[in-house]
């Protein structure tokens, strides 16, 4: 085991503008990185390596502000191509240190057994995102069908000119929003219970927008895929027109990499 | 509103994460921080998150129409082998189905852009507020 930090940063002439070290990702030490990936800014990546572990990064100036979309794809991209090579812990958007040698020191090496022991817990296991978007017509009627005093509303609204309804059409659609709050835990649970006994942990998602049925993230062991993706499925036709079903990944398990070690922020 | 640039026609969209627009909060609001493990040698670097998000949003959803229409063409030119591309096109099984279809993907987009722009609106119509009531303080 190595116990000086080891870099490969390409070679450069001394009076260069220094340069920072963006962080994507940690990975074991014997990963190996696809050949000419380029991440943030064209910056070309490489391994860092600390003992059993190595943290991808590339070069980037420490002046640009970093968001734009290009920027984004790059760190995506890079975390992409590393997860589907080896179990990845990615790190999230915007992480840069000074250099190289100082990411090795003051990242890996302290916690060189924590990181080994998730790497572990992960191993053999992507994420998948699936989440469910109500279709809004089907899932009004719902609504209507099961709340009466929903319905009467309704009813009275359309009779009514606009400006003279316009308590009641206040009250209705808070009667509809608090409808669509027991659905879309009702829902959640059911997508959790379904894929659950596939995955090896879930973690529920926010749902984001008011048409969100359902939204968790799934880690799912390699040798489960088939049936979990099965089931993803099966409860899509369970679902049909009432929830439109969503499944993205693989993804490095970005939601289930844990605290940091020692409790810290 | 859907626009499926994935592969497949069951009944669940499928994306591999390379869209960006799947990937933008999980990238963002995910993963380990940096802050929790490197204290002395961290670079302060200015992150544009907030408007990342918007901008990637709607860059992807003209992206996805781009595409979507794209492929339409194809298929209105008598394209065979095709059944994936346009599989969400033709769910309606006829012609006019996927036209009504197109049109609703326009209207969509008009509504996208129709919603950045509002926003951008009500922004700058709240700053002149804001302007406006200084200014009455001022008096």
């Amino acid at each position: 085991m190595t116990t000086r930090p080891r870099s490969e940063a390409p070679e450069r002439a001394p009076g260069d503008m220094a340069l920072a070290c963006y962080v994507y990702g940690v990975v074991r030490a014997d990963a190996r990185l696809p050949e000419d990936l380029t991440g943030i800014a064209g910056g070309e990546v490489f391994l860092v390596r600390y003992g059993d572990l190595a943290a991808a990064v590339s070069e980037i100036s420490p002046v640009q502000a970093l968001g734009t979309r290009d920027d984004l794809l790059a760190h995506e991209a890079v975390v992409e191509a590393l997860a589907n090579e080896t179990t990845t812990l990615p790190l999230r958007f915007g992480a840069v240190v000074t250099t190289a040698d100082a990411l090795a020191e003051e990242m890996l090496a302290p916690h060189e057994d924590w990181f080994l022991d998730v790497l572990d817990d992960l191993g053999g296991a992507r994420e998948f995102a699936v989440s469910g978007v109500y279709a809004e017509d089907v899932v009004l009627r719902e609504v209507l069908r099961e709340d009466p005093q929903a319905a009467r509303l309704r009813e009275r609204v359309r009779e009514l000119p606009e400006d003279a309804a316009y308590y009641d059409r206040i009250r209705l659609g808070e009667l509809i929003v608090k409808a669509l709050d027991e659905k879309r835990q009702a829902d959640t649970d059911e997508l959790i219970d379904t894929l659950e006994p596939y995955s090896r942990a879930v973690a529920p998602r926010a749902p984001a927008g008011e048409d969100a049925a359902a939204d968790a993230a799934f880690l799912v062991a390699d040798r489960d895929l088939e049936e979990f993706e099965r089931a993803v499925d099966r409860l899509g036709e369970r679902w049909g027109d009432r929830v439109r079903l969503r499944m993205v990944g693989p993804l490095a398990p970005y939601d289930f990499v844990p605290p940091p070690p020692g409790g810290g922020n | 509103m859907t626009v499926s640039p994935y592969e497949g026609s069951g009944p669940v969209q499928r994306s591999s994460g390379s869209a960006l627009v799947d990937v933008v909060d999980t990238i963002l609001d995910k993963g380990l921080v940096i802050d929790a493990f490197v204290r002395v040698s961290l670079v302060g670097i200015e992150l544009i998150t907030i408007d990342a998000r918007i901008v990637v949003a709607s860059v992807d959803t003209y992206l996805r129409f781009a595409e979507a229409t794209n492929r339409l063409d194809l298929y209105e030119k008598g394209g065979t082998g095709l059944p994936d591309l346009v599989g969400e096109l033709t769910e309606k099984g006829t012609r006019g189905g996927a036209k009504g279809k197109t049109k609703g993907m326009l209207d969509a987009a008009r509504e996208t852009v129709g919603e950045v722009l509002d926003e951008r609106k009500e922004r700058a119509e709240e700053r002149e507020r804001r302007r406006s009531s200084r200014r009455e303080r001022e008096r």
